[in-house]
């Protein structure tokens, strides 16, 4: 000891700093795992006598209506006790992976795009529910974006994994306080919004309303009204599916040509929702392209001007009505400790009328599911009319999954920023769409 | 002997600390280096891919601008506020302490003691279209030059780093101070009496008594910008389209949105790389020129 008095500081220390050295030696190989194999279990469609608390887990924006929905199943089952636990929507989607490969997962959980989830084993399949409860009668184009092929990854055709709560579609908010005062109906074709929007234009209105996060949708109706089933497509990930082509890009150039022709605000870029929202309302526009999740809100504070919801025109008034529209998707996790309350609350509130009910009158959503029974609603307003819109695409079964569904980076990652560039100038329509479909080939590689 | 039982009872002391460290900061740090050999998602699994991420970071013309942006956002966080602060610390050595001296201490630390956040959502108000800023210069007759400040490409990014310049000038203004606090009044003294104007002893003086100072602000703030998050992601995103997008902000959408941890790691390594690049010379040239 007395020679070399350093020698234990030196092994203490050396140890100490070559713990995460081992450990990552270690532990060299390939990080994560592979999909648990589990045998079908069977299902049930009872609930339990006992006491049972079923776990789920949404975003905090809506939590008004799970908990209304919560308790309201509670009332109808006083047996469950449902325990909802809420957080900000975009973390859900970036921790929503986590969750549902967690030991303690929710048995329901709030999911939007299932992205690597099922390729990875963490969803449960409720194909068996879906036979069982009669969801395979529902509009096939409200079940497709969760029915996933046997390869994990490719959505449209296969098992269903999950269910919404609820849905929305984007629609043509008009103020037909202004339209009325232009002498013009409402349009009943692209050509005629466009008649409409020159005509507002001259008059000193803003011709079509939006936010910068708005004018995705605004693209995809163009691009709706002539390619609707290649947008479907590439959305949910067909193989060979590809957003780039002749109609897609006449689209974008169409949006150009309203942006040249004043149509929209020249700040745009720099509008957020709620700007857009306040603009349409207060009367300084004519059309307002949004989802029907504002209806609501567009019927309570547009008090001066009369407003109604249609369908974003097509390319004539025989081309059938046709929507972007998502569901509040929820999905239970192979992990879940009980799999058949979760899949009994989603029948329930795809079905029961008290479910349907509570779906317009907390949050202006329109049930999914059987158009029997129809939920009460207010005679007139954006939301009864949104309420018909979608009843009549959901005849036509032409719902389309937002662009941003494609992947789970598409939003922020390339469709904002590369609609910033498209409308700022910098970027033209072609450069425009294969940059998306570089980015969801790289995303989904 | 007795030397032994001191260096134990040492290193006794240093140990939860360096567990710490250990735990949280260098094994993090071989996990991030392991990820970025990989195709990961994060949860399923992996792919040995090599060094096929890194490529991508270097190729990438987004990946490769975001890191541009952060070496130019070092002219708000550390040039600008530290040549504020020097300015600063130059006036007011000059006057006699006294009210004016502590309400402009105050104003000047006030925005180091808002949290990052904070700071980016006042700012993005006061940028907005019908922010302070644009009503400032309405009211001046400059609506001319009245824009939405962070929605506009040509203006976006200076105007994100000036939120950043705002904030550090506090720090480095309080660091610069206490270095002014221990020069020895009797060298202005000499200075004076030798007929030297403020320039000169700001040049002769001041300048070099506070390279010390000026070398830990410039390497804690160049740091801060070449790793700047916050401000970035809630004031703009990295928008519009990409022209304020940074590493910082792109390593955490790589990771948890668009689920490419390898390449997030990748990217994150680099941006480590990059730090050390900047600020080794930066400590280097320091420790030479002490006296």
């Amino acid at each position: 000891m007395a020679t070399s008095p350093n020698i234990p500081r030196r092994t203490a220390l050396g140890a100490l700093l070559a713990l995460p050295a081992a450990s990552a030696l270690s532990a060299c190989g390939a990080p994560g795992s592979g999909p648990a194999t589990t045998a079908p279990r069977p299902i049930g469609t009872e609930l339990p006598g006992e006491p049972t608390t079923l776990t789920m887990r949404a975003n905090a924006d809506q939590a008004p209506l799970w908990e209304a929905l919560g308790s309201a199943f509670e009332h109808a089952h006083p047996q469950i006790t449902v325990e909802l636990v809420t957080e900000d929507f975009a973390a859900l989607q970036q921790n929503g992976p986590r969750y549902l490969a967690s030991q303690d997962a929710p048995d329901l959980l709030r999911f939007p795009s299932p992205g690597d989830a099922v390729a990875d084993g963490l969803l449960l399949p409720l194909q068996p529910y879906a036979e069982a409860y009669g969801w395979e009668d529902f509009p096939e184009t409200q079940l497709n974006q969760w029915r996933i092929a046997a390869d994990g990854y490719t959505r449209g055709e296969g098992d269903l994994y999950g269910l919404g709560i609820g849905f929305a579609l984007v629609g043509l908010y008009t103020n037909t306080t202004a339209l009325d005062e232009l002498g013009l109906p409402l349009p009943a074709s692209l050509e005629a919004m466009a008649e409409a929007m020159a005509a507002a234009t001259e008059a000193g209105l803003t011709a079509l309303v939006a936010s910068q996060a708005g004018l995705s949708n605004i693209l995809q109706n163009l691009m709706q009204a002539t390619a609707a089933e290649q947008v479907s497509d590439w959305v949910l990930g067909k193989p060979g599916a590809t957003i780039e082509g002749p109609e897609t890009e006449a689209a974008a150039a169409t949006l150009l040509d309203w942006r040249d022709r004043g149509y929209l605000a020249p700040d745009v870029l720099a509008v957020d929702d709620a700007a857009a929202l306040s603009a349409f309302t207060g009367g300084q526009g004519l059309f307002y392209v949004q989802g029907s999740w504002m209806a609501a809100a567009v019927d309570q504070t547009a008090t001066d001007i009369d407003v109604s919801f249609t369908v974003v025109p097509g390319t004539g008034p025989d081309s059938a009505p046709t929507a972007t529209s998502a569901p509040n998707s929820f999905v239970i996790p192979a992990n879940a400790e009980h799999p058949d309350v979760a899949a009994a609350f989603l029948n329930w509130a795809s079905t029961d009328p008290e479910a349907r009910d509570l779906l317009v009158a907390t949050a202006g959503l329109l049930p999914g599911g059987p158009v029997e029974p129809e939920p009460t609603l207010a005679s007139e307003g954006a939301l009864a009319d949104a309420a018909a819109a979608f009843t009549a695409v959901s005849a036509a079964d032409r719902f389309v999954d937002f662009l941003a569904n494609a992947s789970a980076g598409m939003l922020t990652g390339t469709l904002q920023p590369q609609i910033d560039l498209l409308i700022d100038g910098q970027s033209d329509p072609a450069t425009f769409l294969s940059r998306l479909q570089e980015d969801v080939e790289r995303e989904r590689a | 002997m007795r030397d032994t039982g001191r260096d134990r009872a040492g290193l006794l002391w240093v140990l939860p600390a360096l567990g710490f460290y250990a735990c949280f900061v260098l094994y993090p740090l071989t996990q991030t280096a392991r990820y970025s050999l990989y195709d990961w998602n994060g949860i399923g699994e992996a792919t040995w891919v090599g060094l096929r991420n890194y490529l991508t970071v270097l190729t990438d013309p987004t990946l490769r601008d975001s890191v541009v942006h952060a070496l130019v956002l070092i002219l708000f966080f550390t040039v600008i506020p530290v040549s504020i602060s020097l300015l600063a610390v130059a006036t007011m050595g000059r006057l006699r302490t006294g009210a004016f001296v502590s309400a402009a201490r105050t104003v000047l630390f006030l925005p180091q003691i808002i949290p990052l956040v904070g700071a980016a959502i006042i700012w993005t108000w006061m940028y907005s279209d019908q922010g302070a800023v644009n009503q400032v210069l309405r009211a001046v007759g400059l609506s001319a030059l009245a824009r939405p400040w962070l929605a506009d490409f040509g203006t976006a990014l200076a105007a994100v780093g000036l939120i950043g310049s705002w904030v550090s000038t506090g720090f480095c203004f309080v660091l610069l101070m206490v270095g002014a606090g221990k020069i020895d009044p009797a060298l202005y003294e000499a200075a004076r009496l030798d007929g030297a104007n403020a320039a000169q002893e700001f040049r002769h003086i001041t300048l070099p008594a506070l390279r010390n100072e000026i070398g830990v602000a410039a390497t804690i703030t160049t740091i801060a910008a070449l790793s700047s998050f916050d401000i970035v992601y809630v004031s703009t995103g990295g928008g519009p389209g990409f022209s304020t997008m940074v590493p910082g902000v792109q390593i955490i959408r790589l990771a948890f949105t668009t689920g490419e941890v390898g390449l997030s790691s990748a990217l994150a390594i680099v941006l480590l790389a990059l730090v050390l690049a900047v600020v080794l010379p930066m400590q280097v040239s320091n420790r030479k020129a002490r006296p």
